[in-house]
């Protein structure tokens, strides 16, 4: 599994975009790619949603 | 900043009161302009910060489809969102947004005419725009929610 350290926390990468951005889960993101015909820029967001736990596995969390 | 999912305490009651399923229940993402997790909510509302009907979203939101759950004998249950609402590939939640677009910073999962599921705040304002989507990705390895035995 590869990952990215940022702001000392640790993020698990799933996948680069058609640019090699990578794609990285639990960090949304915004990409331009171009304008449309009214002038408006074309952002794609990208949100990757980590799990949540409902319940701790013994002794992770205290 | 970080992607952050809260599960409604109501939620949890419902699936263990049988009231809920989370693989039969109808289940809908919606998109809101504000992030709220009121863990006393026990009625899915939008509080006046769903995004607005315009620019490719409907207020409402879209259908997550379907939904998987892992075996009865297996620890972590893994609970994932397999479908896809938007026309993006499996586990994802998509909106087209057309012309200025529209922005958002936190979307929740509920059950059409119930509970809450969960609020997940994005961590900040996501705009959308000029034909670009926006795409929610589920894990789909961990699930939206799991939950270990002990």
């Amino acid at each position: 599994m590869d990952t990215l350290e940022i702001d000392g926390k640790e993020y698990e990468v799933i996948g680069h975009d058609d640019k090699g951005v990578p794609t990285i889960r639990g960090i949304a993101t915004s990409t331009q790619d171009g304008v449309d015909e009214q002038g408006n820029p074309k952002v794609n967001v990208n949100v990757t949603v980590p799990a949540a736990k409902l319940l701790a596995v013994p002794g992770e969390n205290g | 900043m970080s992607v952050v999912t809260h599960i409604y305490p109501a939620y949890i009651n419902g699936v263990l009161t049988k009231a809920n399923s989370w693989t039969a229940d109808t289940v809908n993402c919606a998109l809101f302009s504000a992030s709220t997790f009121t863990n006393t909510d026990t009625t899915y509302t939008t509080s006046g910060t769903e995004v607005a009907s315009a620019n490719g979203y409907t207020t409402g939101g879209g259908a997550v489809g379907t939904r998987t759950i892992s075996s009865q004998t297996t620890t972590p249950q893994l609970c994932k969102i397999t479908g896809a609402f938007g026309g993006g590939a499996a586990g994802t939640t998509t909106w087209t947004a057309t012309g200025a677009g529209f922005t958002a910073v936190a979307a929740k999962l509920y059950v059409v005419s119930g509970v809450p599921i969960c609020n997940v705040d994005f961590g900040g304002s996501q705009t959308a725009s000029g034909g670009g989507t926006f795409t929610i990705t589920w894990d789909a390895t961990n699930g939206v929610f799991n939950a270990a035995s002990s």
